[in-house]
């Protein structure tokens, strides 16, 4: 259980904002748009796990479970 | 072999309408709704009490209709999704649904619907934090909340200006 299904206290407040990117390949500059994937996210939340304890250890695997965030301080302070 | 338990009667309004039968003692409120009156605004989600998706109106008070008796709510007054559009109008949180996109897939909506409703009844004015408590019990796997949320407030506000 260490990521149970998130209910709706546990989810922050959104600010949704348009990152605007027209093609060039049609007329109207428009992109065909699905579901965005969930490969992104935790690789984002790998890299800034890795950033806010240095950046001299790399962070290659998720869940970032507190047993392996302590672990990756104690090698960041060793290293 | 055990022999089975007698069929018990029971007289549950929902919506207004008024539904007796003969029901196994085991049977849930959800599975009276849904099977035996025939309404299936209701949903089962999971079956185990944490989902919500079968959140209805017993006697004024939410509750999750998996986790209740068919048995335990004869004579209770039960209110579904099906209860709250009035001649064709829908209800200020469904609209609110429809109006902020308070739904993607919609499986969980009737029982987010209805813990609303007792939100609104309980603290007309919510605050976003509120609203965000009372929806503890109902899981969403689409929408991330942020448009339920905006549903509601929009619902509270309609509700509050009459």
């Amino acid at each position: 259980m260490d990521y149970p299904l998130l209910h709706a206290a546990d989810m922050p407040e959104l600010e949704v904002e348009h990152f605007v990117s027209p093609t060039a390949e049609n007329p109207l500059g428009v992109r065909a748009v699905g579901e965005s994937g969930t490969i992104a996210p935790p690789a984002a939340l790998a890299a800034a796990v890795e950033d806010a304890i240095g950046g001299t250890v790399r962070v290659t695997r998720t869940p970032l479970t507190p047993p392996y965030v302590r672990a990756l301080l104690r090698a960041a302070a060793g290293a | 072999m055990t022999e089975r338990p007698a069929n018990l009667p029971v007289t549950i309004t929902i919506n207004g309408a008024v539904e007796t039968h003969d029901v196994e003692p085991r049977l849930l409120l959800v599975h009276f709704i849904r099977e035996t009156a025939g309404l299936t605004g209701t949903h089962v989600g999971c079956d185990t009490s944490q989902c919500g998706a079968c959140t209805v109106l017993l006697d004024g008070l939410a509750v999750k209709s998996c986790t209740v008796l068919a048995a335990q709510a004869d004579g209770a007054d039960i209110v579904t999704i099906e209860g709250l559009a009035k001649a064709g109008v829908l209800h200020p949180i469904q609209q609110g649904f429809r109006e902020k996109h308070g739904l993607q897939c919609g499986f969980c909506t009737p029982g987010m619907i209805m813990a609303a409703c007792q939100l609104l009844q309980r603290h007309p004015h919510p605050t976003r934090e509120q609203i965000r408590h009372q929806l503890d019990g109902n899981i969403c796997r689409c929408t991330g909340y942020h448009q339920i949320v905006d549903a509601i407030a929009w619902a509270a506000d309609v509700l509050a200006k009459g």
